[in-house]
């Protein structure tokens, strides 16, 4: 291929169109947010914001960065994350590489077991009541813990496992190296793409997981982001909804753009993990499932 | 995460092991005394009920403080803190220390029902009128009814003065603290008619009185102002008909009909076929935002904001924002309510909100001495636990001369920056409806919100002292199988209402079938429900 010389066809042309009107519908969204949030809340209130703000003003954030329960479920939210992906793929891995091993006795068996939660789930009741029994209700564990293996990731990384060459292993395990330190040593120093896979995968359900949290704690300091977040876009709608269904004089509308400032607060982390990780994880995900 | 480019990734790998093999360790750490972590649930279930020869220690003057778990919803415009200063009234006055389970309202339903079906209720749990009418038949809520005699008296005393709360009782039993308003300082709310009084005058007009009259106004906006709709409506055609159809003269879908003393399925009534005849009407001349439909309560709002629209008929709390919004270009422009308007006929009559929320706190039926909590329960229902849970700690933050209450001008400076200064101040106290309180008292409210809503509160509470306004009456209760056979036969004539109401509004039926269409509800279920209402009704008196 000529680069540079290239003749654009009508087709590249209608496409490039196709494709910058996508660009348009999928950004914004997110750009219609950001200038609310930062507009004047009478402006928004007249439904005056279109293409760019009115009147900036950075009260919403200075309304948010000044709310404690705000700040503190941030803070859980980046705890439960790091420490929840650091147990997701200490967990996963210590699941999928022997599974992935031929030699490994009785595979099939334990992989059935282990694919069957995928299809089969008992629900929310006998989760809580497990999560109950074991004691960890109203601690930070009950977030990390019950979800250390999602069982799909954990065979996407088996995949990956299988796909090393074998005579990586024969050859450590004769400079005598046991199980633990091939693993160690060699399988997952060359797992890079599949661990920045995972940390990914994990990282965004955690990070916008919010159900656990709200059925296993009691204590309002352990909320993450997430809830509060649910909170205050969910409240003003059902409120508003009749004024029966409140009872209460006043309207309890939060304004637009706290709303909307909470949400980009919300999702800008994530948002930005994405190019950071983002080569490996296109190169990961596809040396796992192609040779699956 | 901790995205260091140059790092390797062994390294990476070797610290991500290291923290969770702490974390691993910290983890079984826990789980060894779980007993001794497990405290709000638990502690309550374990025990059953049989050592209540202590209950007796509560005489004594230094007995420990009971302790008592509450769960309930919480807004994000009003937080419910621990050791508020109510709750510190509530310690002080029944030695009762409350614990503050602070459920996101969004998902309360979800934890609620989750709870409910493991039994892990906490002491205290704050529901809404069906939960309990759902439940009570599980035996998960205390019976509260053996003890009203002994320990409830300040609450069997409010429960006369609103009958309406006989409704909330299942089989004559009653299994929730109804939470009551003070109906002498409670904000009046409802759905009422609300114009721009600066257009009125503007354009020389007379504040309509009937709703013909309303016609000829909203016309006249229309010629001023051609690009506007006069009237615009939010959640759509079912939600306004409600108390559309009311104020003339009929009801819609199902409702008390008090000339009667029985229930109707309004559809068939002279009332609802002239709210639609008359938003028919409207739509035809474009006074009605011709896409009233789907309209989404924040267009809704953004029409009334931005001078677009020029009445509505709704909460009418919505225009001091609205007088907000309109003021910063217009300072003359001004949302003011009109007097409740006259059908035909010359009748007028209107719907408002009971102050009374009518939602619970219900007892777990693990808890041990439930007395102790009965007791509190009912301190907050006299004069002085009113006071508490409302305004907080007499002399601090509010004084009272012959019966006036007077928030303290302190407080109410503390707060007035805040974006919703009520809110804010009664977070900070744990008083009032959000908080914690059975007996609501809106004093609070109209110290420290805009004066229009005193006035126009005022407005209602003296057309409701006339006659025209009436409180919307609760729903009769209903046995089981009548809330099944209900459930079923609403969502078959439900779909037949939504598929029609629109069209006739809209033209696309011709208006002649209104009684044709009051028929084909009635034999498809409308009769059935009227029947199910007013034989509850009927057992109920």
């Amino acid at each position: 291929m000529k680069l540079g010389k290239r003749k654009y066809s009508a087709f590249d042309l209608v496409n490039a169109l196709i494709m910058l009107v996508l660009i348009f519908i999928m950004l914004y969204p997110i750009y219609y947010m950001a200038i609310v949030s930062i507009s004047n809340g009478s402006s928004v209130a007249r439904g005056e914001i279109h293409f760019y703000p009115v009147r900036i003003t950075w009260k919403a954030y200075e309304v948010i960065f000044s709310d404690a329960p705000i700040v503190s479920a941030y803070r859980n939210t980046l705890i439960y994350t790091s420490l929840g992906v650091a147990i997701n793929l200490f967990m996963t891995s210590l699941c999928a590489y022997p599974l992935s091993r031929r030699e490994f006795y009785g595979r099939n068996l334990f992989s059935l077991f282990i694919v069957f939660t995928m299809f089969f789930d008992g629900g929310i009741i006998p989760r809580y009541l497990v999560v109950n029994g074991l004691g960890m209700l109203d601690t930070i564990w009950a977030i990390v813990v019950p979800t250390a293996i999602n069982v799909f990731y954990m065979v996407m990384m088996r995949t990956f496992f299988q796909a090393l060459p074998e005579a990586l292993h024969e050859s450590a395990h004769m400079d005598g190296a046991n199980d633990l330190t091939v693993f160690w040593r060699v399988v997952l120093p060359l797992s890079a793409p599949v661990m920045a896979t995972m940390t990914l995968f994990y990282a965004v359900s955690h990070w916008n997981s919010y159900f656990p949290a709200l059925i296993y704690l009691n204590d309002s300091h352990l909320y993450p982001i997430q809830i509060i977040l649910r909170n205050i876009v969910i409240q003003g709608d059902v409120a508003s909804q009749s004024t029966e269904a409140s009872g209460v004089m006043g309207t309890l509308v939060v304004d637009q753009n706290i709303k909307y400032a909470v949400v980009l607060i919300a999702i800008l982390p994530i948002l930005l993990l994405y190019p950071f990780l983002q080569k490996y994880f296109v190169k990961g995900s596809m040396v796992g499932s192609l040779k699956g | 995460m901790n995205g260091t480019k140059n790092a390797s990734w062994k390294k990476i790998a070797a610290s991500t092991m290291a923290l969770t093999l702490s974390a691993a360790a910290l983890l079984s750490a826990c789980s060894g005394n779980n007993t001794a972590n497990n405290t709000g649930n638990n502690s309550s279930s374990s025990a059953p009920a049989s050592n209540a020869a202590t209950s007796s220690a509560s005489s004594s003057a230094a007995a420990p403080a009971r302790e008592v778990t509450v769960m309930r919803s919480d807004t994000v415009i009003q937080p419910w803190l621990a050791d508020s200063p109510a709750l510190q009234e509530i310690m002080k006055n029944t030695n009762t220390k409350i614990t503050t389970q602070a459920v996101p309202e969004s998902d309360y339903d979800a934890k609620k029902n989750t709870l409910i079906a493991t039994n892990n209720l906490p002491d205290v749990l704050f529901v809404k009128k069906a939960d309990i009418i759902t439940y009570a038949n599980t035996g998960v809520f205390l019976n509260l009814t053996p003890y009203l005699d002994e320990y409830a008296p300040n609450l069997k005393k409010r429960m006369e003065s609103d009958p309406e709360v006989n409704k909330l009782k299942v089989d004559g039993d009653l299994y929730g603290f109804p939470i009551m308003a003070n109906k002498e300082n409670a904000a009046n709310v409802g759905n009422f008619p609300m114009i721009r009084t600066d257009v009125l005058e503007e354009l020389n007009l007379a504040a309509p009185t009937t709703f013909d009259e309303l016609y000829e106004v909203l016309k006249a906006f229309k010629q001023a102002y051609p690009d506007s709709y006069p009237w615009s409506f939010r959640n759509g055609s079912e939600y306004n008909l409600k108390f559309l159809a009311y104020a003339f003269g009929g009801g819609f879908p199902i409702y008390y009909e008090p000339k009667e003393d029985k229930f109707v399925y309004g559809v068939s009534s002279d009332g609802f076929k002239e709210a639609v005849t008359f938003l028919n009407k409207l739509y035809k001349e474009k006074l009605l935002d011709p896409n009233f439909a789907a309209l989404t309560v924040q267009q809704w709002q953004q029409n009334l904001s931005s001078g677009k629209s020029l009445f509505f008929y709704d909460n009418y709390t919505f225009a001091t924002n609205f007088n907000a919004a309109l003021q910063e270009t217009d300072p003359d422009a001004k949302f003011d309510m009109l007097p409740v308007l006259a059908d035909a006929n010359g009748n007028k009559r209107n719907y408002m909100d009971n102050p009374s929320s009518f939602n619970s706190y219900v007892i777990s039926s693990k808890v041990q001495n439930p007395e102790e909590i009965i007791k509190m329960f009912d301190w907050m229902y006299s004069d002085e636990g009113l006071k508490s849970t409302n305004f907080g700690v007499s002399g601090e933050h509010y004084t009272e001369d012959n019966g006036t209450i007077t928030i303290a001008q302190s407080l109410l400076d503390q707060f007035k920056d805040k974006q919703d200064p009520y809110r804010a101040m009664q977070s900070f106290l744990g008083t009032g409806l959000l908080s914690f309180a059975v007996m609501t008292d809106d004093t609070p409210m109209f110290a420290s919100s805009p004066e229009q809503l005193k006035v126009w509160s005022d407005a209602v509470k003296s057309q409701k002292e006339a006659g025209i306004v009436v409180e919307k009456p609760l729903d009769p209760p209903f046995t089981e199988e009548e809330r099944d056979q209900l459930k079923q036969l609403n969502s078959k004539v439900g779909t037949l209402v939504t598929q029609n109401v629109d069209k006739f509004i809209m033209g696309n039926r011709p208006l002649s079938e209104l009684d044709q269409f009051a028929q084909e509800l009635a034999s498809s279920g409308a009769a059935d429900i009227e029947k199910i209402y007013n034989d509850a009704w009927a057992r109920m008196k």
